[in-house]
């Protein structure tokens, strides 16, 4: 039987000094048996990147300090404008007010985390967010 | 302090000290041998069988530090108490009751509610309804790019200008953020974090001072530059090694404590450590730890240990354990007098006193039903009020969700406001001095931070502690097992994996203001423009120079905002001459 790997890119986009999260999130993801590869702070240039580089399936965004409409909005239409969005899904989590929940998913992340999301809705968000675009890993 | 001492570890030092006390004892041991029979009997013939059992249960409470307690406290627990001694009257040593003989009846605590937001004239409009509404200091939180020193038209700053706190880059900034407030008569805790951001920040605001004819000696205020922050608790792209950032922290210490008196030149931390994922005990031996090192530090730069020592602060988060918040606090404070006498010999009681600010814990609050949020916070106060603090923030019930609103803030100050002018309690100086639990508890602090500062000088101090990733990944497992017990229940959260209601969704949260980021770039890009640019660079090769040469920083970096230098021009002068440092990492 194949070993269903998935290759995960974990990071916070911009100065975030927070990182609970990104450190529990991606603990758990490996230990569920994806590949992650963490980041922590940086660009969206920098992120995409890597995640190119690597070959990611799924980009995991950590937003703890109010930023991630404007710094989602940057990834996501990044990602449209080079074709990236057919191959990697996008999952954002973190401190995350009730009415942006669905601007959010309608500018292209496939689920968003908020805080308080238990560990097996975190793995199945980022397990969903890989199958949704494609072939996983062997 | 001799050198011979320092192969002593602190708990050693005290301990011996300790055995050359006169007794004065409060109970008599015919009164405990009597009080022993009655409480052996009542629980043979009272007690039920399955309280004898379970005699120590384990609270488990966000950040808790599963310390046991016992189903009912007696003279038994404490006889060996010592009114003297231990506890002291309040104002008198050990300090334990208090730092002032009349606490509250003499100062209340000041009601510091943290702001910031976007811009600085939004951040300033916030700060001045609250001292409208009766907050007694300023307490300042900077936005993302501002903290990890990034100019806001740096790439690394796009789409979080303004988020999470107040946007500054320049002078000019902090003249729109104290628009309308008088400097000379109010008190500032500039959250600047760390070490290098303090050096890069601080300037501004002392830089304001001068052009405003207020002299920096009259000026009063905290900042936090703090390694902890720096090297251990932050997340960032870029770190500049720990020795480099100590020394940038005692050089801040230094020119503070010289050119500005009154002012706090750290808040040893404390609260960000242990919202980051710790116990309180860890979080105070950390504190205190870390305190020893800048005395060191301080004394082998030829500095008298009294006159650092007055002015050092600390900063804590108080949690929902009740009785242990306010019982870590007393320990704290008749233990860090216990290190400055015993290790460090000083002379002034001023600077034995652990004075502190507090916050209440952030990562106890949860998304669900906020406005239960509110009841926590008041918990959390009152414990810190009874502890004996001398400055709070109480966080809002909106924490889950943003920074505050306008509404949510005025509760937390509230909060403050009602604790101290309807409960009566400030009335009364350590009202739960005397309590058989209480003195238990706060022996029982006590012993386990002064274990826990011997792990860390096992470690070789706190700077090692934290360069070779020791505090990391303790902290890291603490955080990951702690989350797991939440998430199996183990951890009672109500309305979040206790009676879940799924009520709050609806929660109309705060904005952000709207184009905050296009306006703080345009004022710098404007800024760069009018400046004399050859005076910028002069300053930024005056500092860099400094850093490599063992000079003070902070001295080269005031000239650096008297050139009208941005913050993240002089950060990147820290990160060229001092280097990258590649943080051990936890998984």
């Amino acid at each position: 039987m194949a070993n269903k790997k998935i290759k995960v890119l974990m990071c916070c986009l911009g100065p975030e000094t927070h990182n609970r999260g990104i450190m529990v999130v991606s603990s758990v993801l490996k230990e569920e048996g994806m590949e992650v590869v963490y980041m922590g702070n940086t660009t969206v240039e920098n992120a995409l990147k890597a995640a190119t580089e690597e070959d990611v399936k799924v980009i995991g965004v950590s937003s703890l300090s109010g930023a991630h409409l404007r710094t989602g909005k940057h990834l996501l239409d990044t990602m449209r404008e080079r074709k990236l969005d057919k191959g990697i899904a996008c999952v954002i989590g973190g401190v995350i007010p009730p009415s942006d929940v669905q601007p959010l998913k309608d500018m292209g992340f496939h689920s968003v985390c908020v805080s308080g999301t238990k560990r097996d809705e975190v793995v199945a968000a980022m397990t969903a967010a890989a199958d949704s675009v494609g072939a996983y890993h062997f | 302090m001799a050198n011979k001492e320092m192969q002593k570890s602190t708990a050693e030092i005290i301990s011996e000290n300790m055995k050359e006390m006169g007794k004065t004892p409060v109970y008599n041991d015919q009164q405990i041998k009597k009080v022993k029979e009655g409480f052996e009997n009542w629980k043979k013939n009272t007690v039920r069988p399955e309280d004898l059992k379970n005699w120590e249960a384990v609270p488990l409470t966000v950040l808790g530090s599963e310390t046991p307690r016992e189903m009912v406290y007696t003279p038994l627990n404490v006889k060996d108490t010592d009114y003297n001694e231990q506890l002291g009257n309040p104002g008198e040593a050990p300090f334990t009751r208090g730092i002032h003989s009349n606490m509250y009846r003499g100062r209340t605590f000041t009601q510091r509610q943290l702001v910031g937001f976007g811009g600085p004239e939004d951040t300033n409009a916030r700060i001045r309804y609250l001292l409208d509404h009766g907050a007694t200091g300023i307490n300042l939180l900077f936005d993302m790019p501002t903290i990890q020193m990034y100019d806001c038209d740096d790439p690394m700053a796009l789409g979080s200008v303004g988020s999470c706190g107040v946007s500054v880059n320049h002078v000019a900034d902090w003249e729109k953020l104290y628009d309308k407030i008088d400097i000379a008569k109010e008190t500032s805790s500039i959250v600047t974090h760390y070490p290098s951001n303090c050096a890069c920040l601080f300037p501004d605001y002392l830089v304001m001072a001068e052009r405003r004819g207020v002299p920096w000696t009259e000026l009063k205020g905290s900042v936090q530059n703090d390694m902890t922050l720096e090297e251990l608790v932050r997340n960032a792209s870029e770190y500049i090694p720990p020795k480099d950032c100590f020394r940038v922290e005692c050089d801040n210490i230094e020119f503070i404590r010289k050119n500005v008196p009154k002012w706090n030149f750290i808040t040893l931390n404390g609260y960000n450590f242990r919202e980051f994922g710790t116990s309180g005990v860890t979080e105070m031996a950390v504190a205190a730890a870390h305190g020893m090192a800048i005395l060191d530090e301080m004394i082998r730069r030829g500095n008298d240990v009294d006159w650092v020592a007055e002015r050092l602060a600390f900063f804590w988060s108080i949690g929902m354990d009740f009785f242990e918040e306010a019982a870590r606090l007393r320990a704290m404070r008749r233990l860090w007098y216990r290190i400055l006498k015993y290790k460090y010999n000083a002379k002034n009681p001023r600077s034995t006193w652990m004075r502190c600010h507090v916050q209440t814990s952030g990562i106890s609050l949860v998304r669900e039903e906020p406005y239960n949020n509110a009841i926590r916070s008041a918990y959390e106060a009152l414990a810190a009020v009874l502890g004996g603090v001398q400055s709070m923030h109480v966080d809002s019930y909106d924490e889950a969700i943003s920074v505050p609103s306008e509404e949510a803030s005025l509760l937390s100050l509230r909060t403050q406001q009602i604790i101290e002018h309807e409960t009566g309690i400030t009335s009364v100086v350590d009202p739960l001095g005397g309590s058989y639990y209480i003195e238990s508890l706060t022996n029982e602090m006590e012993k386990l931070i002064l274990e826990e500062i011997t792990e860390i000088e096992k470690q070789g101090g706190y700077v090692e502690a934290i360069a070779n990733g020791y505090l990391a990944r303790k902290t890291f497992n603490y955080m990951y097992k702690e989350q797991m017990r939440i998430e199996k229940g183990e951890i009672k959260i109500v309305g979040h994996n206790y009676q879940k209601s799924g009520e709050g969704e609806e929660f109309e949260s705060f904005r952000y203001p709207e184009e905050c980021e296009e306006r703080q770039l345009q004022r710098l890009a404007e800024h760069r423009q009018n400046r004399d640019n050859a005076a910028v660079e002069k300053a930024l090769n005056e500092l860099r120079i400094a850093c490599k040469e063992g000079k003070n920083v902070m001295e080269y970096t005031v000239n650096c905002s008297r050139a009208g230098c941005t913050v993240g021009e002089k950060w990147k002068v820290f990160k060229e001459v001092f280097g990258l440092w590649k943080r051990p990492s936890v998984f």
